[in-house]
């Protein structure tokens, strides 16, 4: 589900709180800090953005499971959330 | 902290139950630092759908590039056995088409793809195009440049998610370029909007199956098409016909 779809989820309380805390500061420290996290992260996170799922990432980047991609996807978005959340 | 985000993504993939969602939501509201993980998730898928449509948009210019910078080889230099095979070729295809069309042409799959192209060949102003990138998403898709399209109407639905058109269209973009998982996607989201005038989702998303026809994909397209036709949907009238043939 796109991300902005996603914000509409939200009732308009916890919206109010997120919207606050997105800032452009954080979104910029974002992009900064995703090409750290290294070429194959990235591509994984966006093929994910693009509606593919877990499984469908599987089969093209050739992993052997649709488990092992929710996992290392995780990982990835673990690794950019240490670099700035700390 | 994987723990932590694979908890948030479950909320945003609607997969957690509802009072789940209610402790999820409380919580965002009552710790501080979990607003801010979800933030940070927020943030990031943000940053990445940017990321993807900058690439994208990139990926369509380098290919129109490439069109532009193709020789074209004047026919007068061709040489004559080409010409033949060209010829042959075109025989071929047009034998495997007639075969195939001769085929299908009651089929469910046939009826489904002619209301498509009959009805959605051409995106009209319906909607209050007041954004530029519909206009020129619906443009684009008007000439049959689906990728341009799409990117236009993704651009779109970023400012405007409540747009039932735009879900529309991006789906019909996808149906068009064949990616028949995406165009799921765009009509679910577009058949559970609720307080529409009028709401084509289902109906679209039975055409999307029929065409897909994976393992389940006709049982559940008949299940679809039965609910447009006893709830007078838009695309009942087709429905019915759909419902009417044998192969179905």
């Amino acid at each position: 589900m796109p991300v902005a779809d996603a914000m509409n989820q939200l009732p308009d309380n916890t919206k109010t709180i997120m919207e606050k805390l997105v800032t452009n500061e954080l979104k910029a420290n974002v992009k900064r800090q995703l090409d750290a996290i290294g070429q194959k992260c990235k591509e994984l996170l966006l093929m994910f953005e693009d509606g593919l799922s877990d499984k469908e990432i599987a089969e093209f980047l050739s992993y052997s499971n649709a488990a092992v991609v929710k996992t290392t996807r995780l990982r990835c978005l673990d690794k950019l959330r240490e670099r700035i959340l700390g | 902290m994987e723990d932590t985000i694979a908890y948030i993504e479950s909320y945003f993939q609607q997969t957690l139950s509802s009072e789940e969602r209610a402790v999820f939501e409380t919580r965002c509201e009552a710790d501080e630092n979990f607003a801010k993980e979800v933030a940070f998730y927020i943030a990031t898928r943000q940053v990445i759908r940017e990321a993807l449509l900058e690439q994208k948009a990139q990926a369509w210019k380098e290919e129109v590039a490439e069109e532009e910078d193709t020789p074209v080889i004047p026919m007068g230099k061709r040489r004559s056995f080409g010409k033949w095979i060209m010829y042959a070729a075109a025989a071929c295809v047009l034998l495997v088409v007639s075969m195939f069309l001769f085929e299908t042409q009651s089929s469910p799959q046939r009826l489904a793809s002619d209301y498509i192209n009959k009805k959605y060949s051409n995106l009209s102003q319906e909607m209050s195009a007041d954004s530029d990138n519909i206009t020129k998403g619906m443009d684009a898709y008007n000439h049959g440049d689906y990728d341009k399209a799409l990117t236009y109407f993704i651009v779109a639905k970023q400012k405007d998610t409540a747009n039932s058109y735009l879900k529309a269209y991006t789906g019909l973009s996808y149906f068009q370029k064949k990616e028949y998982n995406q165009a799921l996607k765009e009509f679910d989201t577009l058949s559970n909007m609720q307080g529409l005038q009028s709401n084509p989702g289902d109906f679209l998303k039975a055409v999307t199956l029929l065409e897909r026809n994976d393992q389940g994909d006709k049982d559940e397209a008949k299940k679809l098409l039965k609910k447009v036709q006893d709830e007078n949907e838009d695309g009942s009238k087709t429905a019915g016909e759909i419902l009417e043939l044998k192969k179905l």
